[in-house]
């Protein structure tokens, strides 16, 4: 007797077993090859014989750079680890002044790009900042008398992009901790587990895998900043891309350094892959219970609060104090100048950028869910790809072959018309935020793919058997259905570009600056202060998504309200 | 209005429905019964051109909608579905769902058709009220105007009581009957429950295994079933084993029984025959015995468990006033139209217990 389809296997069915190219295939194809088009490029350039330069690099500045990144990243990784699920646990499980609190005000820091505070900690802690200035003032000493810490070093970017990134893993572990069931954690405590036992034996092994799943964001963002090791002048693989193309116009050397930086970032994101395949194991009961709150009174309450407020300082207060300062003494003359072109101009791009990702988010959702063949899925997942690739990666990615098309379309029309037609689309904004796009237009798919995977997809087949072609479902029903979504969507997509800086650097047409550029630009010159109102401006917009999260972290315990 | 010749649907190397036929006039209600997995809402859904048929065809009012090689899209076929989780459109109100698939139509033609519907289904004060809003009833009538609305040529409805309290699986079958009579829909339903199926509809086909075994209407079902599995899915009874001795006689442990036979065997073959509980009465007269093993009350009647001399349990369904404890012997005595009786080597399904 033949097997029979299962419910089961019924919806895991196809709408059709083979591929027929239509519409919507060859779009969503397209669109995914377009954007995999930088990654691949550089990808490539792996599988090329390494030349003179490289052989040069490699004896050179290659064990200098593969140093620095890795105890960058060792030193983020650690660091965000250790304060991102500390202050996890402490806000999920405790009770201490000011927890409800600062369960928010821990995701602050994210807010505010590295390449920023880098600056903002170099003003306070160099010779004529308020700290050392007033260490002098109190103990009298003078120049050469003391030591100080130099904060533009390798562990100071450590400090600097620890205090930024932490949240990703805080924001993890929180939900793993908030999905994590009681009845476990109270088994640990009838067969005679203290609480910090029941923590480290059934807690953490619980949340492992969204911990490393935080833990390798992190590091993904540390393999891809570029602001705050080039200000503090450390090299790593990013400045040595930077450097190979600009300063000494290696092109095909530039690319290779990307492809060793591509190398590992796909490390991280199998390890990452890897570890959430072994998340299935980890599922406990679905039912939820008021979490224990263990109470920490006097003292031990007061170090839960300093632990858990310290990180929003140093990360958050205080360098928004130092903007802010800053902002008062120069904004007079910078307000003034240029600096509404740079809002414009920021704000344009942003806008431009996130209108074309949420549009390109919901072709390729809504693709996927009408075609899910595995052709269509693999090209969605590759299209997301690019949030895990540096800024310089994909500035070199999209370089690369843009100047390849100019040149191209160039010796056409010199050839057949006997015009030059120059650079069409190199160093323009197109070029931009096309990169732009390869790069965020994971965030925007996520959250639309999200938005649409809650709608049943019965609700496709009613509109459809009521006469909707398949571009009119979207535009009757998705997307009046997922308008949430798809705002979410042009925020976060928005928010990110405002604070982009490398791609921007690399790929900006002539004298073209944005706020992150001229922030940059002006504390590369050390006109600290001067570049305050620009950074203050981010990271205003830069709270905007940080507020939207911590309102649904807020809601965020299923079973503990009652309206989830 | 529907007809189905041969259709055969696949999902890879699994096929969930095979070799299925089946004709539906207009302005009848159609049911495919079965229980779960048993390739029924797979059969659907070809029917409204989600699912492309690996073999046969499928034709709506006349023309070819479906084949191996070709599928006209659902949007263009002018079939109505009704989803098991209804599906209503939660960012439309009552009025806008219902007129949702009515595009083309002047606005004001678009206003009386949903105006019709809304007092079809017994909802016209509710046009403006959201899905969320309604009760599980009320949202299931505003789908199924939704669907009726553009007078679709068929109706498809998938389990359409599952998602309702047992009160309502009760009193909606026939309030939806008369909605389809008085809206003069063709429709075909899909369900597990054979209530259901039998309160709604004309023709049922009963599912098993990707087959569609038998397409009849109600009584051919419960009385002439073509299959073991019909016999044993439909109503209640038991197999007794017997042997043929000629076209209108079957020797078995509860003596000679007559009837009319549908299927003609040869004399001597040995026969299962289906034995319902209201073909065995209660009769004190006679000389067959039997002991009660079981009983059900079912109101206005008993539904005994008997076993046989032989330890054969058959099924016997008696007036409720005659009130025998389990234990006790009664006299029974068979009394049957149709003699259903399947060949015993015939491996046309297990066997009933």
């Amino acid at each position: 007797m033949p097997t029979i389809a299962t419910p089961d296997t019924l919806q895991r069915a196809p709408f059709i077993q083979r591929w027929r190219p239509d519409g919507w295939s060859l779009g969503v194809f397209l669109i995914a090859c377009l954007l995999a088009l930088p990654v691949l490029v550089v990808a490539s350039y792996a599988f090329y014989g390494s030349g003179e330069v490289w052989s040069h690099l490699a004896s050179t500045v290659l064990p200098n750079y593969l140093y620095n990144t890795f105890w960058l990243v060792v030193g983020v990784g650690v660091g965000t680890l250790i304060i991102g699920v500390g202050t996890a646990w402490l806000t999920v499980m405790c009770t201490f002044p000011g927890q409800r609190l600062l369960s928010w005000l821990l995701l602050l820091p994210m807010a505010i790009p590295a390449y920023i505070i880098a600056y903002t900690y170099t003003g306070m802690l160099d010779y004529a900042g308020p700290v050392q200035s007033a260490l002098r003032g109190w103990f009298g000493w003078s120049y050469g008398d003391y030591w100080f810490p130099e904060i533009r070093s390798l562990p100071g970017a450590v400090a600097m992009l620890t205090l930024v990134l932490y949240p990703y893993v805080y924001l993890l572990a929180r939900a793993a901790f908030l999905e994590q069931s009681i009845c476990a954690l109270d088994v640990g405590r009838t067969l005679g587990l203290k609480p910090r036992q029941v923590f480290a034996r059934i807690a953490l092994p619980l949340a492992r895998p969204a911990i490393v799943t935080g833990v390798s964001l992190v590091l993904m963002e540390t393999l891809a900043d570029y602001g705050t090791v080039k200000y503090f002048g450390i090299n790593t693989f990013t400045t040595g891309i930077f450097r190979t193309w600009f300063g000494m116009g290696e092109a095909a050397a530039a690319a290779q350094l990307a492809a060793v930086l591509l190398g590992a970032i796909f490390l991280l994101i199998l390890l990452e892959r890897w570890s959430r395949r072994q998340s299935q194991y980890h599922h406990t009961s679905s039912r939820y219970q008021p979490l224990p709150g263990y109470r920490l009174r006097g003292l031990r309450g007061a170090a839960a609060t300093l632990a858990c407020a310290l990180p929003v300082l140093l990360g958050f207060v205080l360098p928004s104090l130092q903007l802010l300062d800053w902002s008062f003494q120069t904004a007079a003359t910078q307000i003034g100048r240029d600096f509404p072109t740079l809002v414009f101009n920021s704000l344009m791009l942003a806008a431009v950028t996130a209108a074309l990702g949420v549009v390109l988010a919901l072709i390729l959702a809504y693709g996927r869910r009408l075609r899910g063949v595995p052709m269509v899925r693999g090209a969605v997942r590759v299209a997301g790809m690019g949030y895990a690739i540096p800024g310089t990666v994909i500035a070199v990615g999209v370089i690369l072959p843009f100047a390849w098309l100019d040149n191209t379309i160039d010796g056409w029309a010199r050839e057949y018309f006997g015009v030059s037609t120059g650079l069409l689309l190199s160093g323009t904004l197109v070029a931009l935020v096309f990169a732009y796009l390869v790069r965020f237009l994971a965030v925007s798919l996520q959250t639309v793919e999200a938005g649409i995977g809650k709608v049943g997809l019965s609700i496709d087949d009613t509109a459809r058997s009521l006469g909707c072609r398949p571009g009119e479902v979207l535009r009757r029903v998705h997307i009046p259905m997922i308008r949430g979504s798809l705002l979410t969507a042009a925020l976060l997509v928005f928010v990110d570009v405002m604070k982009e800086l490398p791609a921007t650097l690399i790929l900006r047409p002539f004298n073209f600056n944005t706020l992150a550029v001229r922030t940059f630009e002006l504390a590369s010159d050390e006109q600290l202060a001067a570049a305050a109102p620009s950074a203050l401006t981010i990271a205003l917009v830069g709270l905007i998504p940080v507020i939207l999260l911590s309102r649904s972290i807020a809601r965020s315990r299923p079973g503990q309200n009652s309206n989830a | 209005m529907l007809e189905l010749t041969g259709v055969t649907v696949s999902y890879g190397e699994y096929p969930a429905v095979i070799d299925a036929s089946l004709t539906l006039q207009a302005g009848l209600i159609g049911c495919l019964l079965g229980p779960s997995g048993c390739g029924k809402t797979t059969l659907l859904r070809t029917i409204a051109g989600f699912q492309r048929p690996t073999a046969g065809q499928v034709r709506l009012a006349g023309k070819v909608v479906s084949t191996a090689d070709w599928v006209l899209p659902p949007e263009q076929r002018h079939v109505g579905m009704v989803f098991q989780d209804l599906a209503l459109f939660p960012h439309l109100s009552v009025a806008e769902n219902i007129a949702f698939g009515l595009r083309g139509a002047s606005r004001g033609e678009r206003d009386r058709r949903v105006g019709e519907l809304l007092e079809l289904v017994g909802l016209h004060h509710l046009g403006a009220a959201y899905p969320h809003e309604l009760s599980g009833g009320q949202q299931q009538r505003v789908a199924i105007a939704r669907a009726m609305a553009p007078r679709p040529k068929l109706l498809l409805l998938d389990e359409p009581f599952s998602s309702l309290d047992p009160e309502l699986r009760e009193a909606l079958p026939r309030e939806l009957r008369r909605i389809f009579r008085e809206g003069g829909a063709t429709v075909l339903l899909v369900t597990h429950d054979q209530n259901e199926a039998f309160a709604m509809a004309d023709e049922i086909g009963v599912m098993r295994a990707g087959r569609l075994e038998q397409w009849d209407n109600a009584y051919r079902l419960y009385h002439e079933p073509s299959t073991r599995f019909v016999a044993d899915f439909i109503g209640e009874g038991v197999m007794l084993p017997g042997k043929v001795i000629d076209r209108h006689t079957v020797e078995t442990e509860l003596g000679r029984l007559r009837g009319e036979m549908e299927r003609s065997c040869p004399p001597g073959t040995l026969v299962d025959i289906l034995l319902r509980p209201d073909d065995v009465l209660h009769d004190d007269a006679s000389p067959f015995k039997a002991h009660i093993v079981d009983r059900t009350f079912r109101g206005a009647h008993f539904l005994y468990t008997l076993a046989l001399d032989s330890g054969r349990r058959i099924l016997c369904l008696a007036d409720s006033h005659h009130d025998h404890k389990p234990g006790e012997a009664i006299g029974i005595q068979t009394s049957i139209d149709h003699l259903v009786v399947f060949p015993q080597d015939a491996a046309d399904g297990p066997a009933v217990s």
